[in-house]
């Protein structure tokens, strides 16, 4: 209570980048630290989920192929661990939009992206862009 | 004249004439009887005044000579009912109760006879006329619908839909009440008949009911090749059609074989449980039916598989351009990302930028492997082989590449080398191997969701026919179908059982066996499902020639 954060709201949680392909991982997030935003890794769902339940994600970054468990199982134990958590769906194959809905994401990236389409999308999820 | 060797009278006048019919209807063709002289010879008779001694003659007993004494009989005339050059009979006139004929009766009653044989002939004549017309307008009646049967089982491209018609068909051209059809379990045409369309039964008769593939009448169609009749369905032995399906054993069944080119499908039947018989035009218009329902059935599966085949060639597409995309993500954002750091004018970490040009140069080479793998597929479609680039490769090390690989992947999975020897040097093409471990190990992490272990093991095996290197990949994952293990190297072939979000193209084992059996090698499968499956490629070492190991 020393802190000078008195009647602020709570921060939100770090971005939770969940994405097997380790290039990709990286790339997201390099990019993002560079943009100054505290990011979490996680190649995998259970990873993902074990992040999510230590700590509330303030935004996901999720793909939705993933070799354990599928991205909607992610998304639905994340929720059911911290409640609604905004999300973000990348996927490589024709049906970015169409899972997006499904999983009740705010928004898509579709691979290959751009890195300024990439940041913008983050910052608008984030309410600060 | 009835056929041989009877007479028989067909018209009489009077009431006692009609009680003589009654007791003597017929006469012998052996009598001596003057209408039998008058039809052999074809020459009218007269007799004016009959003799006590020709009544007697003639009379058949003494009830008969009482019957004609008390009739008056006196006077008789027989003419020959003629037309052309056949007999049709004879006209008796009687001269009763005193009354004699002389010469003009005997002409008049000549006209008489051929006018009356003429317009009996005629009538005969006309009457057969009808009876063709009607069996021909039967004939037509059968063939078109027939036509109209087969026309409809052409147009249909619907497996189910068309063993309903087919079915149903047989039925209505036998104009039987139950019509089936029954086709063999496997394509070598060994296993049992299994029921699966019927008309005109009860349909909780109908479910799993299946027939003996021989000792039947439908297996003794099929082996004969032709359309079987039995006429009392009692007398067959091995066909639960009859009681099965209609509660009624009695009755007459008829099979014919469905054949497409050298191969047996199965059989249509109809059973008849009334006294109806099937007659040899019955089994010409079921085997015309077996036929056009082989060239729909045809038709239906080719139609099937090519839409299957383009089916899963798009999935496979889609599923291509979906595994190049991963690949070319991490090269563009990567490449993008280094470069905002160097217009930015800041130093990038050192170690940060090997760590990115490092993963910029392993995406490049998945994305290269991908293009590979997708060169390869062509070729395999297209039925050519493959040009292997052979080195001396180490196995072993290509395998500890993979594990690697597929480690990071997931932490979900334990991926590790059980034991085995320290090297495995082949005279192999070293990226084709690779990619038959990671389309291997993927498919060990895909298939077992829950995680757990997979195990490769190493070692080296001798036999009469030389020396291998063994590679086995083992889960504990969902495991493959027994039915299905067959076919399981099959392009564009998953397991049944693998659930729906999990992505892939069907193209990967294929691969495996396409670039192991062309190295001269061989790939097995085992596997429980629910349990695991372990993969096992063998691959021959030859001679090494020396050189630099491939990596």
């Amino acid at each position: 209570l020393s802190d000078g954060s008195e009647g602020q709201a709570a921060p939100p949680g770090p971005i939770l980048v969940v994405e097997d392909d380790a290039q990709v991982r990286r790339t997201l997030e390099w990019t993002l630290e560079a943009e100054g935003l505290p990011v979490r890794v996680a190649p995998t769902g259970r990873r993902a989920l074990e992040l999510a339940a230590a700590e509330r994600p303030g935004l996901m970054l999720l793909d939705m192929g993933l070799p354990d468990i599928d991205g909607y199982a992610v998304a639905e134990g994340v929720r059911a661990a911290q409640g609604p958590v905004p999300i973000l769906v990348i996927t490589a194959d024709g049906r970015a939009a169409e899972k997006a809905e499904r999983v009740g994401a705010l928004g898509y990236l579709s691979k290959p992206f751009e890195l300024d389409e990439l940041v913008a999308t983050v910052r608008r999820a984030l309410g600060v862009g | 004249v009835r056929p041989p060797p009877q007479l028989e009278d067909v018209a009489v006048e009077r009431a006692l004439v009609a009680r003589l019919r009654e007791r003597y209807a017929t006469l012998d063709a052996e009598a001596s009887h003057t209408a039998l002289r008058v039809l052999r010879s074809g020459r009218a008779w007269l007799d004016p005044a009959v003799s006590e001694e020709r009544l007697a003659a003639e009379s058949r007993g003494a009830d008969h000579l009482a019957l004609m004494r008390a009739l008056g009989f006196r006077a008789e005339i027989v003419v020959p009912l003629v037309a052309g050059d056949g007999a049709l009979g004879t006209i008796t006139l009687v001269g009763g109760e005193g009354r004699s004929y002389d010469r003009d009766d005997l002409a008049l009653a000549e006209e008489l006879g051929r006018r009356c044989a003429t317009a009996i002939a005629n009538a005969g004549a006309f009457a057969a006329a009808e009876e063709a017309r009607r069996e021909a307008l039967r004939a037509a009646e059968r063939t078109r619908h027939l036509q109209e049967i087969t026309q409809q089982l052409s147009r249909s491209l619907d497996v189910e839909d068309l063993l309903d018609a087919v079915a149903r068909s047989a039925a209505a051209l036998l104009a039987a009440p139950v019509g089936a059809v029954f086709l063999l379990d496997r394509a070598d045409g060994e296993a049992d008949f299994a029921l699966v369309a019927a008309h005109g039964i009860d349909a909780a008769r109908v479910a799993a009911l299946r027939l003996p593939r021989h000792a039947s009448l439908a297996g003794r169609a099929v082996d004969e090749g032709r359309t079987l009749v039995v006429d009392d369905a009692r007398a067959v032995a091995g066909t639960a059609l009859p009681a099965l399906l209609t509660g009624q054993s009695a009755g007459s069944e008829i099979a014919a074989p469905i054949t497409a080119g050298e191969e047996r499908l199965g059989v249509v039947k109809a059973f008849s449980p009334t006294a109806r018989r099937f007659r040899p035009d019955d089994a010409e218009l079921l085997s015309a039916l077996a036929a056009a329902a082989a060239v729909a059935l045809t038709n239906a599966r080719l139609y099937r598989e090519a839409r299957d085949a383009i089916r899963a060639r798009d999935e496979f597409l889609s599923s291509a351009a979906h595994d190049l995309r991963t690949p070319l993500t991490g090269l563009k954002g990567m490449a993008q990302l280094l470069l905002r750091q160097a217009t930015a004018g800041g130093a990038p970490d050192p170690g940060r930028l090997v760590e990115g040009l490092t993963g910029l140069d392993a995406s490049a080479t998945r994305a290269a492997r991908q293009v590979d793998q997708l060169l390869d597929i062509t070729r395999l479609r297209a039925g050519e082989p493959l040009e292997l680039q052979r080195r001396p490769t180490d196995l072993v090390a290509l395998a500890r590449g993979a594990v690697a690989e597929w480690q990071q992947a997931s932490d979900a999975h334990r991926i590790r080398i059980t034991d085995g020897d320290a090297q495995l040097v082949g005279h192999w093409d070293a990226g084709r191997l690779e990619r038959v471990l990671d389309n291997l190990l993927s498919n060990a992490v895909k298939y077992s969701p829950a995680g757990g272990e997979v195990l490769v093991a190493l070692r080296r095996e001798e036999d009469g026919a030389g020396s291998w290197a063994v590679v086995a990949v083992q889960d504990r994952g969902i495991g493959v179908p027994r039915a299905e293990l067959d076919r399981i190297f099959e392009r564009f072939r998953r397991g049944s059982n693998v659930p729906v979000p999990v992505v892939g193209s069907g193209i990967g084992l294929a691969s495996v066996r396409q670039i192991v059996e062309q190295h001269g090698g061989e790939v097995a499968v085992e596997s429980e499902e629910g349990a695991g499956s372990t993969f096992t490629v063998r691959l021959p070492i030859g001679a090494v020639a020396t050189g630099a190991l491939a990596r």
